[in-house]
């Protein structure tokens, strides 16, 4: 508890002065003359005890009034957070006080012992609460001192920056409402108040040299994708003002409080921190519209990153409305390959010409959504940017546009090279399907040789090599395709029952071959009960990315296996994508200098019912054989080396784009969007961008031998966007029960303030207080010292 | 007729300063309003029968003689002097006291003793005066003489509240006075202890005297109509007693009413016509307590 006018609290003298008046002046009874005194006299003493009572009772209640007068007047007041505890307390003293006084009643009245009994105990019990009420309240005070607005003050703005901020209403976003309160707070300040002004991002907390250059830094505040979630900023600004030297610490915490700018993994650390530190006080200032209106668009769903072949681009994606319906028509564009463009002619950058390709119409329910798909065919080689965009603006347009990046290459070439006798129709039927030939759209482009012919086949315009169930392979053959590997190809090692053959076993357990096939052929594993099959244990793999959406629907058993090599001995860059059954490995990866071997072991070739041996599995023959499809697929891809070649971030993301230095320069300028021209340049093979912090396409423009054009794209993540209203107890949950005041606007700023500052006062309530005492005085005094008539 | 009935009221009788005057005026206010009253014929002994005649009262027709003789008689009457009566005034101090009329206690018993006495007088009953205060003062021994009425009341004009008194010493001290049976009339506030007050009471009934008890209060002394802290004073013995007026109230009434009622309840025990008076009550009820108790012993 503390007080405003403390010295005022000398006043509590001026309790004696009803006491001495009390004393010195008692009222003169009247003078009268009366013969029937006997009467009076046997009934005398009760009503002298009365008389007594009342005079005491009056004097108590005189008393009181100055006491509270003094008491008003110092104006005490206490944390607000302690108020319900110090109303507790007074409303045991009141109670006390009612019954004290009817426990002397009763004792002067000489009433039943029962009654005086209960009332005793009643008082004790109340007086224990009471003293235990009072401590309690006294321990919980903080030691902050209250009750002086003027001591200056260490405070810490902590201002939301995530893209919903640019909600637009009444013509302001809400970073604007948040940057004229914060600037209006910071003219609030005393002097000498040391204000920092904390953004969502890594940056630590730091307080700014004086106010003045606090509001230029709200001045220049903007949104940012690229943000650290709230709750970490205001941990930041929690340890800067832990250091700080002044006694009075607050955090200005200005939001629109939506689900984008809380949701996080960091809210129990922030409640526990704010536990520890009761002496900052947290103000949550809401900048927010309870009501959003708001049509957004969700994530794109690419088909692919990169198409090979004359393959269609399908992008996915979903339009949500939020506190809104009706029509809503959505367009997909995609720009014109262009070499010479992106250019800067006269200080504006020209970009290439952006064609509407697509254009579907919406109907929404209200906070409803719907799912839409754009098909894109006909796109050229090259490296395409397009966006899917809303005709028409809302209240927030940051999520109205998203942007992709899509390369589109040739087939790939895939060597197949399998001995005599192994048929390898089910293996590039997979991967590139005579349909797709025949429509230019397979993505691979399959040349089969007998094993015999690999030694003189050149394999430099090949992107993958497929041994499909190899027999022997000499030790310079092992060599040879390793090399090819570690210029970056990719080979698949199907091991079948070629490799079981005696002579041709030790081929596969030479040193040339371990280092490609990366571990050792220990023996073949039967099991012929149809109980053995792929058993992927995890789906983080990118042959495995696919299956992610059904993980645990995949009918992996429906395909059963019946012998496999039992790889053993594995090298220490070889990796176990995904295991059998049994928990033996199925497939291993093997990382070769720039390229990837995936071996397999148990082959993709066997017919259902091969002649003279025993059939190895039923992967690509099984009934329910669209995992093998996929597997084999994904595999290609993955050794062909785009399922790795990403082209569309998030913002906040480092981009990484794979730059081969035989093919691409080494040096580009990067056209981030509305901003300014950077230069990037390629190290390893490797192009990183680290500042994507806008959405938007980000170009790249280099020169060998003529302009050379990529890029990638970046999207805000759709929940950065997301306008549904933070529920009071999720707010209370992330900072702590009555750990925080909530205003709205200035006038609230100021109430929840003043109450921190200064305590949530008392004077109101003793002033109640005093007009029941002056009340209850008179009544008495009037009562008791009726005038004769 | 309401003329004469006023003077029945204190108040006004307090105007008329005059003592004869104020007796006549009671008396014959009282008569007045009595004159169709079954008290017709009161005070006369019966004498001789005659024959009954046209505007004769019907009610004096004497029925028995009629049953004997078949014929109308009706009675004839004779006045009868021989009832003594004493008019015994309390002198104490006490009975000085009004709170806010201007008659006090002594002067409603003196203007009530001169109207006794003057109806006394008229009907030829020899009145005598007897006052005390811790002792008997005076006697005036009673006559019948037109003359005793003056004495009487020039005797009482002339006296004077004084000093504290002994209520029941007195009473006794009158019972060994009085040879004859004799009406006695007391008037006093028994502001004493009653105890000893009804044993000396008993005394005079055992005496074969008649006595009516005229407990003449305050208007303040029955409904304590006070209020706020107040020192009470008691102007014989000169104790104080401070009290909340107010509060004490209810207390006060309830001890004064049940005094009253333990004065009426024994006096009726012992045969005593017990008459409570205030001073604010009209003289009639005392003057008809009288004329009841001068009936019953006829």
């Amino acid at each position: 508890m503390a007080f405003v006018n403390l010295s005022l609290l000398i006043g509590g003298l001026f309790t004696a002065i009803p006491i001495v008046l009390h004393l010195v002046m008692r009222q003169k009874p009247k003078q009268l003359t009366f013969p029937a005194l006997q009467f009076l006299n046997q009934r005398r003493e009760t009503n002298r005890r009365t008389l007594k009572l009342r005079h005491w009772l009056l004097l108590a209640l005189r008393c009181l009034a100055v006491a509270v007068v003094v008491l008003a007047l110092a104006r005490p007041s206490v944390d607000s957070t302690a108020v319900a505890g110090w109303l507790m307390s007074a409303g045991l003293f009141v109670m006390l006080s009612v019954v004290v006084v009817c426990l002397i009643i009763s004792l002067v009245q000489r009433k039943g012992r029962l009654l005086i009994g209960i009332l005793s105990t009643a008082c004790g019990l109340l007086l224990v609460a009471l003293v235990t009420s009072t401590i309690g309240n006294l321990r919980n005070s903080p030691s902050v001192l209250l009750g002086d607005q003027q001591a200056p003050v260490a405070a810490a703005l902590v201002i939301d920056s995530s893209p919903a901020m640019m909600y637009q209403f009444q013509n302001r976003t809400r970073l604007d409402a948040a940057r004229e309160t914060a600037t209006w707070l910071i003219g609030q300040f005393p002097p000498d108040s040391d204000v920092a002004i904390v953004e969502s991002r890594l940056e630590p907390a730091l307080f700014s040299v004086d106010l003045s250059a606090a509001r230029k830094a709200v001045s220049r505040l903007n949104t940012d994708g690229n943000r650290e979630p709230l709750s970490r900023a205001i941990q930041s600004a929690l340890r800067l003002l832990t250091n700080s030297d002044k006694t009075r610490k607050e955090i200005y915490v200005f939001t629109d409080l939506t689900l984008s700018s809380w949701k996080d993994d960091q809210s129990s650390t922030l409640s526990t921190a704010l536990d520890n530190a009761r002496d900052v006080t947290v103000y949550v200032v809401d900048v927010g519209v309870e009501v959003p209106r708001n049509v957004s668009l969700g994530a794109l769903q690419l088909s692919a990153e990169t198409l090979a072949g004359d393959n269609d681009l399908v992008v996915g994606t979903e339009v949500m409305a939020l506190g809104a319906g009706g029509r809503c028509a959505v367009e997909l564009f995609v720009e014109e390959l262009d070499p010479d463009r992106p250019i800067i002619v006269d200080g504006q950058t020209l970009l290439p010409k952006a064609v509407r390709r697509d254009h579907q119409e919406n109907e929404l329910d209200r906070d409803g959504s719907n799912k839409i798909r754009f098909q894109v065919h006909g796109l050229s080689v090259g490296v395409h940017h397009g966006s899917v965009r809303l005709t028409q603006n809302d209240n927030l347009s940051v999520d109205n546009e998203r942007y992709f990046t899509v390369n589109v290459v040739e087939s790939w070439p895939v060597l197949v090279v399998a001995p005599n006798g192994v048929d390898t129709t089910l293996l590039t039927e997979a991967i590139a399907p005579f349909e797709f030939r025949k429509t230019n759209r397979a993505r691979f482009h399959c040349t089969v040789i007998g094993q015999g012919d690999l030694e003189n086949h050149s394999l430099q315009n090949y992107a993958v090599i497929s041994l499909v169930d190899p027999g022997p392979v000499t030790p310079s053959q092992w060599k040879r395709m390793a090399r090819f590997v570690e210029r970056g190809g990719g080979l698949a090692v199907f091991l079948g029952h070629n490799a079981a053959v005696k002579t041709a076993t030790p081929s596969f357990n030479i040193d040339e071959a371990k280092r490609v096939l990366g571990a050792k052929l220990a023996r073949v594993w039967r099991s012929p009960e149809r109980e053995l099959f792929l058993a992927p244990a995890r789906y983080d793999h990118a042959i495995l990315a696919a299956f992610r959406q059904q993980a645990t629907s995949v009918p992996w058993d429906a395909a059963p296996i019946f012998l496999h090599w039992v790889l053993e001995d594995l090298s220490p860059n070889t990796t176990v994508i995904t295991a059998l059954s049994n928990g033996k490995p199925a497939i291993v990866e093997t990382v070769l200098g720039k390229g990837r071997v995936l071996t397999w072991a148990t082959p993709v070739s066997d017919p259902l019912r091969p002649t003279g041996r025993a059939c190895w599995n039923e992967l690509s023959t099984s009934e329910v054989n669209w995992p093998y499809f996929v597997l084999v697929n994904e595999s290609t891809r993955h050794l062909a080396g785009t399922s790795d070649q990403r082209l569309n971030y998030a913002v906040g993301e480092i981009a990484r784009i794979q730059n081969n230095a035989d093919e691409y320069p080494a040096r580009y300028d990067l056209f981030p969007p509305r901003d300014e021209l950077l230069d990037v340049t390629a190290h390893e093979d490797l192009l990183t961008v680290r500042v994507t912090d806008r959405p938007g396409t980000y170009r790249l423009k280099g020169f060998r031998g003529g302009p050379v054009t990529r890029g990638f794209s970046v999207n805000l993540a759709p929940q950065e966007s997301d306008l549904r209203r933070l529920s009071a107890d999720y707010l209370e949950s992330i900072l702590g029960k009555d750990r925080y005041q909530l205003a709205r606007d200035r006038d609230e700023i100021v109430l929840e303030v003043g109450h921190a500052r200064v305590g949530r006062e008392f004077y109101p309530y003793l002033m109640a207080l005093l007009v029941i005492v002056v009340g209850l005085e008179h009544l008495f005094s009037n009562r008791f010292y009726r005038k004769p008539t | 007729m309401a003329t004469v009935e006023k003077y029945l009221k204190p108040e006004v009788i307090n105007q008329i300063k005059r003592l004869d005057l104020r007796a006549q005026f009671v008396v014959k206010g009282f008569l007045q309003g009595l004159h169709a009253s079954p008290f017709h014929g009161f005070s006369v002994e019966f004498s001789e029968h005659r024959r009954y005649s046209h505007g004769d009262d019907p009610k004096d027709i004497d029925w028995l003689v009629y049953a004997k003789t078949d014929k109308y008689y009706i009675k004839k009457f004779e006045a009868e002097t021989n009832i003594t009566g004493y008019l015994v005034m309390d002198l104490s101090q006490s009975m000085g006291y009004t709170h806010r009329q201007e008659l006090t206690k002594f002067d409603y018993a003196i203007c009530l003793a001169a109207a006794l006495c003057y109806l006394m007088v008229h009907q030829q009953d020899p009145v005598g005066l007897i006052t005390f205060d811790d002792r008997v003062r005076d006697c005036l021994a009673p006559k019948s003489k037109r003359t005793q009425l003056g004495n009487v009341l020039s005797h009482l004009a002339n006296l004077k509240p004084t000093g504290q008194t002994e209520i029941a010493r007195c009473l006794t001290q009158i019972a060994a006075m009085l040879r004859h049976r004799s009406l006695i009339m007391l008037f006093s506030d028994l502001l004493g202890d009653p105890a000893e007050i009804l044993q000396s009471l008993r005394q005079l009934r055992h005496g074969g005297h008649d006595v009516i008890l005229f407990h003449i209060l305050d208007e303040a002394e029955v409904n304590f109509p006070f209020d706020g802290l107040i020192e009470f004073e008691d102007p014989e013995t000169n104790d104080r007693v401070e009290v909340d007026a107010t509060n004490f109230r209810q207390d006060y009434l309830q001890e004064i009413n049940d005094f009253r009622q333990d004065f009426k309840r024994n006096c009726f025990q012992i045969g005593i016509d017990y008459v409570p008076l205030e001073t604010s009550m009209q003289f009639d009820k005392a003057l008809l307590e009288y004329l009841l108790s001068r009936r019953a012993r006829c």
